[in-house]
């Protein structure tokens, strides 16, 4: 093996007569690393409908009812076929990580990390051609949109996701730069491990199950330290000062975006009232007899944040010429009777929640559509956009259009600003269609990162049976974390609903020779229960969602059952991993795979994502509704240095 | 034949091969598995600083015991190899038949405190004759207290006296930080994975150097800390396991991980001892110091032969070469085996044990060759469930003095373990290791009390994982 272990010091070693090991002073600099491959492959023939090439309406000619003059008026709309592209690959990327490893002395270390992603899958697929992958919008500069030590462009991105130093004196731990913090008994359950935020660019969390959050979690700059007490209890206190940083979405039109492309997220806003924050947390672990315990605290901004609507900004703002137009008088019908997005020039610039764009919702039908697959109130959303964003002056444009539609449908036709209450699918409906007139619409939200406080307890302990027995050690943990006062993201997408959430885990490892010519079978099953939230942190009022209904809610929270077991040859070259999670709502996803590492240098991994919903597909009540185009397989071809 | 009155005068031995063989079955059934035919090696060693009086002429030399055909610096190879067919296991004698494996012979170490560190060996003159067993099996004083150092039963008289002692103190010091690397080959002579990392271990009990002595405070129900933390390859960097040993060895030992994939440090179950740690390694974690276990997690203990043994216990390291690196030879390309020098070791124990407390473990039976005289592990061949042959464990110790440079340990030269090979009769494969000066991140330490805090606890393995 090609030695990169540098020397720099003069550490000749001991080789010198009655010299001391211990005193020989070095600084060595150690550097590592790999390139990979990454490749997936979609084995479905569903498209990601979050995104425009995936929109189930492109093309398809939609019934449209708005009103004109206090008239009805029916036709139809169709979203441009054209955007309708498939794709056969989800990832293309080509990654390189560089560790420096740095022995500074006996109690101080150095470790950077350097990240870079090329991801090419704007050039393999059309699908996703031109998306702008890493340069959000989150104003760290340098077009980054990622962390603070990140630079990128639109489609390559280079960060250092560790960057620290380690200080050990004695029974004192610090670390201070860039890092990670993960916190917690459970995996992938994230109830302890709510310390930073996850970076949902790259390959989302539909990596290996097996490596969790390792490559997601969201490093930022802090100080970490611990300090162990001897004694019977074994205590250590562990506590950090984390700037804030805050979970980083995919961008629109990326293959694995997880918002509608029809809306804008403004992350910009939220963020620049908290960037500066620091977030802070303790932790205490210690045992009692044969029992591992923990309790701890943590004080920070809720890295997922919440949305809202918010003011449409930027060009394309609603065209307030169309509405007052239409409103006032005939019209404008194209050949055939269909109001297909006319161009009216943009000459009334009205504030709205809205834009027109021609990558905007079309129809009341998509929106509805959206709505229900976003886990959102299409209805009551629309009530809180025109009451909150009310569209230009009584009554020219929305509250007048609101008012026309709802006395069309037999409803009330005299509300005032700001309370405008549509509860019916049809007068919805009427108002949506009326404005889609104007335009395609882009909705704005805006994203905030609400200050909470979590604390949380728990404890493990190993059994002990009879050799070969299914107790004997069989490793039982519980994690409890209660969040008061939690903030969520409301179903109209007004101010966030508030409650108290706790979160509880279960769960159960177990290594089992089921052959004495294989190494141990790894098995591990886990139960998390979510009292006011799901797994991606939706708000439980917000779930079993149907189009051009308001959500009925799902009581007595969420509940998932989750059981992976990875199996290696015996000489550890292969490992075979399966991993299953459900929501016992009829939401699945499997995950098997193989690890082949045929050598030092090499490894290879073949997983696959296999998300199915057995759930009515006219309701959306499991985690897999909305998700299921993810079904890939994955390769990952690795060279380490 | 030589002739009579010249280089024959070194050639006779004073005791015909019978004697030894005769003095050991005679021992054995008395129930006698302390060292030395003539009579206490430590006795001996005791009395004059030296043990080769326990021993007939033919059981010190090799050069008497094959009658001239094999002399001290010969090397042993396919060619002679059997002339000592009965000083080497089986593993090894196949693997110099056939392998291309080769051993040099140099002469027997009589002094003790070469074969181990001085302050063990103080401890067990000291102590001698307080060693007993409480009524669950662990090791006490005569009083009932845990053990305070050295070995217990300097001269045994049942083969789990030999394994306990063994088990209380696998590296006879308080606490070491072994800088090892590892080269996992395979059947044809590819090194297909090279790791390298730290081994660290501390004694919570028994302690002779370390203060505070003989326990450490607040530890007094446990035996040793042990961790493994692994720096090199790039997967595995800052991977780290930590065992906590309980002092009653009918426990199985706590253990932790740090897995880079999961950045935290989690709770592990403890007994699946007999998997590799890591691809294409044949070491168990059951294998370490061929005593990995608690010994009372083994059974059915039985000596099934006495006798001479090729061993390597000096020579093992040199100043000559950078960072301690050890020369290759033999196998398909050349690369399979260490470069050892071996020794005519008097007095080996053979012990058989069963894995009672593992029912699936791939291992029927374990033979460890015990140098009766320190009570090291030399060799261990295990058994498959068939009971066919299967792995073999194979140590090489050293004072880490060649004459030229010497690393110290306090006021004596370090003694330790320097290489090690571990074998897969079944399939060929091949893993070695040796103990460096250093590798990345990690350096060698022997005695140092800040060990504990650096290696040995939970804080510690989360702050090397990266």
């Amino acid at each position: 093996m090609k030695k990169r272990h540098i020397v720099l010091g003069a550490a000749t070693i001991a080789l010198l007569s009655g010299m001391d090991i211990q005193s020989a002073k070095a600084i060595d600099l150690q550097i590592s690393g790999f390139v990979r491959q990454e490749i997936a492959v979609k084995i479905t023939g569903q498209r990601n409908q979050n995104n425009q090439a995936g929109d189930p309406y492109n093309g398809v000619v939609t019934p449209w009812t708005g009103i004109s003059a206090g008239a009805g008026l029916t036709g139809t709309t169709t979203r441009p076929a054209s955007y309708s592209k498939d794709n056969t690959f989800n990832q293309f990327d080509t990654r390189f990580e560089l560790n420096l490893d740095s022995h500074l002395s006996d109690s101080l270390t150095a470790h950077v990390k350097l990240r870079g992603v090329y991801n090419e899958i704007g050039r393999v697929e059309d699908a996703f051609r031109g998306t702008n992958f890493y340069g959000g919008s989150f104003g760290y500069g340098h077009n980054s949109g990622g962390n603070l030590l990140e630079v990128t462009s639109k489609d390559a991105m280079l960060d250092l996701p560790s960057a620290y130093v380690d200080y050990n004196n004695g029974a004192l731990w610090l670390r201070a730069g860039n890092q990670q913090i993960a916190w917690g008994e459970a995996l992938f359950f994230r109830v302890a491990d709510q310390v930073d935020g996850i970076d949902l660019r790259r390959h989302s969390v539909l990596g290996v199950a097996g490596e969790e959050y390792s490559d997601t979690r969201v490093p930022s700059p802090g100080l970490r330290g611990s300090y162990h007490f001897e004694g019977d209890n074994d205590i250590t206190i562990e506590a950090y000062a984390q700037k804030f940083s805050p979970t980083i979405l995919p961008a629109l039109n990326d293959p694995y975006n997880p918002i509608p492309s029809q809306f804008y997220i403004d992350d910009r806003e939220g963020y620049d009232k908290v960037s500066g924050e620091m977030n802070f947390g303790a932790k205490i672990t210690g045992s009692i007899a044969d029992y591992g315990l923990a309790a701890f605290a943590m004080f920070e901004h809720d890295a997922n944040g919440v949305f809202q609507w918010a003011t449409a900004r930027n060009a394309g703002p609603l065209n307030g010429q169309a509405l007052s137009t239409y409103f006032g008088g005939a019209l404008p019908t194209n050949a055939g009777g269909t109001y297909n997005n006319p161009a009216v020039p943009a000459t009334n610039v009205l504030s709205s929640a809205f834009t027109t764009n021609p990558t905007g919702v079309y129809s009341a039908q998509e929106w509805f559509h959206y709505a229900a697959m976003s886990r959102l109130d299409g209805i009551n959303g629309l009530n809180t956009s025109l009451n909150n964003f009310p569209i230009g002056s009584v009554p020219a444009a929305g509250l007048g259009v609101a008012n026309a539609c709802s006395a069309a449908n037999g409803g009330a036709g005299n509300w005032g600003a700001g309370q405008i209450n549509i509860t019916d699918k049809a007068t919805a409906t009427c108002i949506l269609n009326t404005f889609f007139f104007s335009g395609s619409l882009t909705g704005f939200l805006s994203r905030e990162y609400p200050y909470q406080k979590i604390f949380g307890t728990s404890i493990n302990h190993i059994f002990e049976g009879t050799p070969d027995s299914f107790l004997d050690q069989l490793i039982a943990r519980v994690e409890v974390s209660y969040t008061p006062n939690k903030k969520f993201t409301a179903a109209d997408l007004g101010p966030p609903k508030v409650h108290g959430e706790y979160q509880i885990a279960g769960i159960l490892e177990k290594y089992y020779k089921f052959s004495t010519d294989f190494p141990a079978t790894y098995m591990v099953g886990q139960y998390l229960h979510k009292s006011k939230s799901d797994i991606f942190g939706r708000y439980t009022g917000n779930l079993d969602t149907a189009p051009g209904y308001s959500p009925k809610g799902q009581t007595g929270g969420t509940n998932y059952f989750a059981f992976a077991m990875q199996q290696p040859s015996p000489t550890l070259k292969y490992r075979f991993d399966f991993t299953m999670l459900s929501d016992a709502q009829g939401g699945w996803l499997f995950q098997p795979g193989v690890k082949y590492k045929p050598s030092e240098h090499l490894q290879f991994d073949l997983y696959s994502n296999l998300v199915y919903s057995t759930a009515s597909a006219n309701t959306y009540t499991n985690f897999a509704q909305g998700a299921e185009w993810a079904r890939e397989v994955f390769v990952r071809a690795t060279y380490y240095f | 034949m030589p002739a009579k009155g010249t280089e024959a005068m070194v050639l006779i031995p004073r005791f015909d091969r019978d004697y030894s063989r005769r003095a050991f079955l005679e021992n054995s059934a008395k129930g006698l598995f302390r060292a030395g035919v003539l009579g206490s090696a430590w006795a001996m060693f005791a009395k004059t600083g030296c043990s080769a009086a326990a021993y007939p002429d033919e059981l010190l030399s090799v050069e008497v015991y094959t009658k001239g055909r094999i002399k001290n610096g010969d090397t042993i190879d396919a060619n002679n190899v059997d002339y000592v067919k009965d000083l080497v296991d089986g593993v090894r004698y196949q693997q110099i038949k056939t392998l291309g494996r080769k051993m040099v012979v140099v002469p027997t170490t009589h002094d003790m405190n070469k074969l181990m560190p001085p302050p063990y060996i103080a401890a067990t003159l000291r102590n001698q004759g307080q060693g007993a067993f409480d009524a669950k099996g662990n090791v006490v004083t005569k009083d009932g207290k845990l053990w305070i150092g050295g070995n217990p039963f300097p001269e045994p008289k049942t083969p789990i006296e030999i394994i306990a002692a063994h088990t209380l103190s696998w590296g006879r010091h308080d606490s070491s930080v072994y800088a090892f690397k590892e080269q996992d080959i395979d059947e044809h002579g590819n090194v297909n994975y090279q790791y390298t990392g730290a081994w660290a271990e501390l004694a919570t009990a028994g302690r002779i150097t370390l203060d505070p002595k003989p326990y450490m405070h607040d530890h007094e129900d446990k035996l040793r800390y042990q961790s493994v933390i692994w720096s090199k390859p790039e997967d595995m960097k800052g991977m780290g396991f930590l065992n906590i040993w309980h002092y009653d060895q009918s426990v199985f030992p706590d253990l932790y991980g740090y897995l880079p994939e999961f950045k935290r440090v989690r709770k592990f179950p403890t007994n699946q001892r007999f998997e590799t740690l890591n691809p294409g390694s044949q070491l168990y974690l059951s294998d370490a110091w061929a005593a990995g276990d608690p010994f009372m997690t083994w059974g059915e203990y039985k000596v099934v032969k006495r006798g001479p043994l090729l061993a390597g216990v000096s020579r093992g390291w040199t100043s000559e070469t950078e960072n301690w690196a050890h020369p290759t030879h033999g196998g398909p390309a050349g690369n399979m085996f260490w470069d050892t020098y071996v020794e005519m070791v008097p007095e080996t124990v053979v012990i058989e044990s069963l894995p009672v407390m593992y029912p699936r473990a791939p291992i029927g039976k374990k033979h460890v060759w015990f140098d009766a005289r320190t009570g090291l592990p030399l060799v261990m061949v295990s058994y498959d469930r068939r009971g066919d042959m299967f792995r073999s464990f194979e140590g090489a110790y050293s004072v880490y003095d060649d004459g030229k440079a010497r690393v110290m340990d306090g006021a004596d030269p370090y003694w330790s373990w320097c290489l090690v090979h571990a074998y897969n009769v079944q399939t060929g494969r091949m893993t070695r290791l040796e103990q460096l000066a250093e590798v990345p991140g990690h350096k060698m330490h022997v005695n140092d009390p800040d060990i504990y805090e650096k290696y040995l606890t939970v804080s510690a393995l989360q702050s090397r994982g990266t």
